[in-house]
């Protein structure tokens, strides 16, 4: 390729974004993922929008279009409206993370207190709790 | 419309979610996104960060979500649109979806109160004719299968320069 063309790059991105606040973009962000779950939720129930204005009551089906826009900022209170007609909960905190080490044994001079100290020290390494134990042949 | 284009992937916006590419048109150094932004931060500093931070947002957090786009700005089955802008807002950015985790993005201008299709514009027009022609590009280019996607729909693969000779 050209040499010229070479340079052809969105270096002037970073700069805008060194420019931007954290919390615009969070702003931006959250949004964008309150549109997604509501949009999510209208295509599990099968639902238009046109559906959702009805279930709700409104008298225009173009605000349900801004909500699903990503740029609407939404009221605690019409978030809890949704919520309640899509089953979402928007407030809900993230689950956590139950991890599930499946692993097999192969060598058999190994012990499984070996492998168990191994696991758990890797494990503690990442902080993931372990409960039980890991015998040899159960694989 | 243009001779030769390149699509180029936007690394910053691209992530786990989806990716998005811009298009260089001729030997021009800046993409027409590029342009588009360079034009307008200072005089609507806001509004470009909001679009920034939206196409960041897409590529790591939601993907190109349809509701997120203002479709329909091309002929039927294109991928034209536009990204979503609201009554108020004054700038008004093309693209070409890809389902929901691939997009091109195209040139913009600004959008008047004052007229009620891009057709009464002359550069906005101008941008969603050359995005309508650049989809037109990338599917003669498709099959030709020099170009293509990849197993997911996630991204093109293939030779993401079009020539004259592609769209003769």
């Amino acid at each position: 390729m050209n040499k010229e063309l070479e340079n052809r790059n969105f270096d002037f991105i970073d700069d805008f974004f060194d420019e931007i606040s954290p919390s615009e973009l969070k702003k931006t962000e959250q949004r964008m993922i309150n549109s997604k779950k509501i949009a999510d939720a209208l295509s599990k129930k099968g639902w238009k929008k046109k559906d959702l204005k009805d279930a709700m009551n409104l008298k225009s089906q173009s605000i349900v279009t801004k909500w699903l826009s990503g740029t609407h900022n939404f009221t605690q209170d019409s978030l809890v409206e949704i919520g309640l007609v899509l089953d979402i909960d928007f407030f809900a905190t993230e689950p956590p993370v139950n991890h599930v080490i499946n692993f097999c044994l192969s060598t058999e001079s190994d012990t499984s207190d070996d492998w168990n100290n191994l696991v758990q020290s890797n494990v503690n390494s990442v902080n993931i709790p372990l409960t039980g134990r890991y015998p040899m042949g159960e694989c | 419309m243009f001779k030769k284009c390149q699509l180029k992937k936007v690394e910053r916006f691209s992530g786990s979610k989806g990716n998005v590419y811009a298009v260089f048109l001729e030997d021009e150094l800046d993409s027409e996104f590029t342009k588009f932004i360079k034009q307008f931060s200072n005089k609507y500093k806001k509004e470009v960060a909001d679009i920034l931070g939206r196409l960041h947002t897409m590529g790591h957090n939601t993907g190109m979500v349809e509701y997120f786009f203002k479709t329909k700005e091309g002929i039927p089955g294109d991928g034209v649109c536009a990204l979503y802008d609201k009554e108020e807002s004054n700038l008004r950015l093309y693209c070409v979806r890809y389902g929901s985790q691939l997009v091109v993005l195209g040139g913009g201008g600004f959008k008047s109160k004052n007229i009620r299709a891009h057709q009464e514009d002359p550069i906005l027009e101008k941008a969603n004719e050359v995005v309508k022609y650049l989809s037109q590009a990338i599917t003669k280019k498709m099959k030709l299968k020099e170009m293509g996607f990849d197993e997911d729909g996630f991204d093109f693969t293939g030779d993401l320069t079009i020539t004259e000779d592609d769209l003769l």
